[in-house]
């Protein structure tokens, strides 16, 4: 079964619970989707593994080849090609989607296409068990590319589970790595903010017709038509174990108990 | 002169963005422009309750469409899609508009000419009065594309209000990560604050954003939320500040009472105190001087 670990908000405890679960037992890939800010090694005491470059394809000109027509820069819908009437069209690479419209259109086979590294992806072992992360380079965009980049080479390891540590909010990136998955545990935490993130996760998981539960982080939250799976409290030495990259589910008695009784609800509620 | 936009953001989630924005607004003498720029997640305006003047559609790139009654079911549209945008279903392609970026290329290489390109509605933007002034905001529609687009149109917004107003200062509760959202929303901004807290999860998060902020060539500050939470890790955060060279605008520490507060729909001005207002004082002494 693959879990995706999801939740509108940031920071009301993904990474925290992913890593409670793998730890709890052990046998999944661990997998950080969330490759903008990705922090499931830290808590999984992940040692760097070995790293592969993600490449993504971009535009570029050979001079000698192009008839200067501007059809190239009439394709692209991302303002990545600048044409001025006459001359060679000028790409800023940093626009450009890799989406591989503008040499459709080139008659003269001038527009071509060139790897440029976008983030990496490392695996290895994290506390005795497989691991994957994708990471995203700053100052790319390529989000999406780079979560899907890493389910691919996560397809590779040939670890029949998975838990999927996915990225906050509710646009493409959360949405690709749901719509990877079987199910989805969506984290929320009792404030305003956590149940209005909440509603909004949910609907994404709901319009990809995926099985989704709540597990509330930080205490207790009101009765939504989805079935919480466990509570776990907000307590200070929780957040002080967080703190120093620790997961609590190492340190903390009681937060190991909920963890095991949310193994159990997992699978009575998606058997 | 053009108005002091400054943007909060964190990298990690839950460090308190939204919170600290909330707090910065209730200080703020003279008038000012909100926006809440986190379209994913958008919260500032559950804490300031803004009564709604205007609200409008925000339609995102136009996305491919595919006329099911005239495909023949090829697969050349699938084969050349590189965001998996497009799948079969009963010998037809259909295009999924949550993945679908808009490039156009499926156009080109379809033989029976039967895909065409289609605006969505993708989210909602809209404006509102807070005791501290207008705020703009907005919400993607969930499972949506073009975040970034719609962060840049909320700024744009907030800055054609701020100019017209006279207002000198705009203040912007951004998203968190690195990647588009992120980057839309720190571009041409006047100075980000980059709000921490203690954990190693935030630190590793908080170089990423540092490292963003330094290649747009946009000046910043960090401020540590409940710091006291570890002061070990605080004390690595500031270790960090000194061998970076990244300016430590302020900590202000962890109470229970700030969490309630928040809980209880209130700004937590007076719950955090002196540390507060200090912090705020060092963020505009700094964006007044970058911009001087």
């Amino acid at each position: 079964m693959k879990i995706a670990v999801a939740s509108g908000k940031g920071g009301a405890g993904k990474t925290s619970i992913a890593a409670s679960l793998l730890l709890g037992r052990p046998g999944s890939l661990a997998m950080d989707l969330d490759v903008e800010e990705p922090n499931l090694g830290i808590l999984l005491g992940f040692d760097g593994g070995s790293a592969h470059p993600v490449l993504q394809p971009a535009a570029y000109i050979e001079p000698d080849l192009c008839s200067a027509c501007g059809r190239c820069a009439q394709a692209c819908e991302f303002g990545a090609i600048a044409w001025f009437g006459s001359g060679l069209p000028v790409i800023n690479e940093s626009l450009c989607h890799g989406c591989g419209a503008c040499p459709l259109v080139c008659p003269t086979g001038a527009m071509k296409e060139r790897d440029r590294e976008v983030g990496e992806i490392r695996s290895g072992t994290a506390s005795g068990a497989p691991f994957i992360e994708g990471r995203l380079k700053v100052g790319a965009v390529s989000t999406v590319y780079v979560i899907e980049q890493t389910m691919r080479a996560g397809e590779k390891l040939s670890v029949r589970d998975w838990i999927m540590d996915g990225p906050p909010g509710v646009s493409c990136p959360a949405a690709s790595v749901l719509r990877a998955a079987d199910v989805a545990i969506m984290v929320a935490e009792p404030t305003p903010f956590g149940l209005s993130d909440l509603a909004s996760v949910l609907e994404v998981a709901s319009d990809l017709r995926k099985p989704a539960a709540v597990v509330v982080n930080k205490a207790g939250l009101g009765d939504r038509s989805v079935e919480v799976l466990e509570r776990f409290p907000f307590t200070r030495s929780v957040a002080e174990t967080g703190a120093l990259g620790k997961c609590p589910y190492s340190t903390d008695a009681d937060w190991a108990a909920r963890t095991d009784r949310l193994w159990r609800a997992i699978e009575r509620v998606f058997s | 002169m053009k108005p002091l936009e400054i943007v909060v953001v964190s990298g990690k989630g839950g460090t308190g963005k939204t919170t600290l924005t909330a707090c910065f607004a209730a200080l703020v003498e003279g008038p000012l422009v909100l926006a809440d720029v986190d379209v994913d997640a958008p919260n500032l305006g559950i804490i300031l309750s803004p009564r709604e003047t205007e609200s409008r559609p925000f339609f995102g790139m136009k996305v491919a469409h595919v006329d099911a009654a005239r495909c023949s079911g090829c697969g050349e549209c699938l084969r050349f899609c590189r965001f998996g945008a497009i799948e079969m279903k009963d010998g037809k392609a259909v295009v999924d508009p949550g993945f679908c970026e808009g490039c156009g290329g499926c156009l080109l290489v379809c033989p029976e000419g039967c895909i065409s390109k289609e605006a969505f509605r993708r989210g909602v933007l809209r404006r509102g009065e807070t005791e501290f002034g207008p705020m703009w905001h907005a919400r993607l529609t969930p499972g949506g594309e073009n975040s970034g687009m719609l962060v840049a149109l909320v700024r744009k917004e907030a800055q054609r209000e701020a100019k017209e107003v006279k207002a000198p200062l705009i203040l912007v509760d951004g998203p968190p990560g690195v990647g588009c959202p992120a980057t839309s929303s720190l571009t041409g901004a006047g100075m980000a604050v980059l709000v921490t807290e203690p954990s190693r999860s935030a630190l590793a998060d908080l170089r990423r954003v540092a490292d963003l902020c330094k290649s747009l060539s946009l000046p910043f500050g960090v401020a540590i939320n409940r710091w006291d939470i570890s002061p070990e890790v605080t004390g690595e955060i500031r270790s960090a500040c000194d061998s970076e060279g990244w300016p430590l605008l302020g900590a202000v520490p962890f109470d229970e009472r700030i969490a309630r507060a928040v809980s209880d729909g209130r700004i937590p001005v007076e719950e955090m105190g002196r540390p507060l207002v200090e912090l705020w004082q060092v963020i505009l002494q700094r964006g007044s001087a970058e911009r001087s």
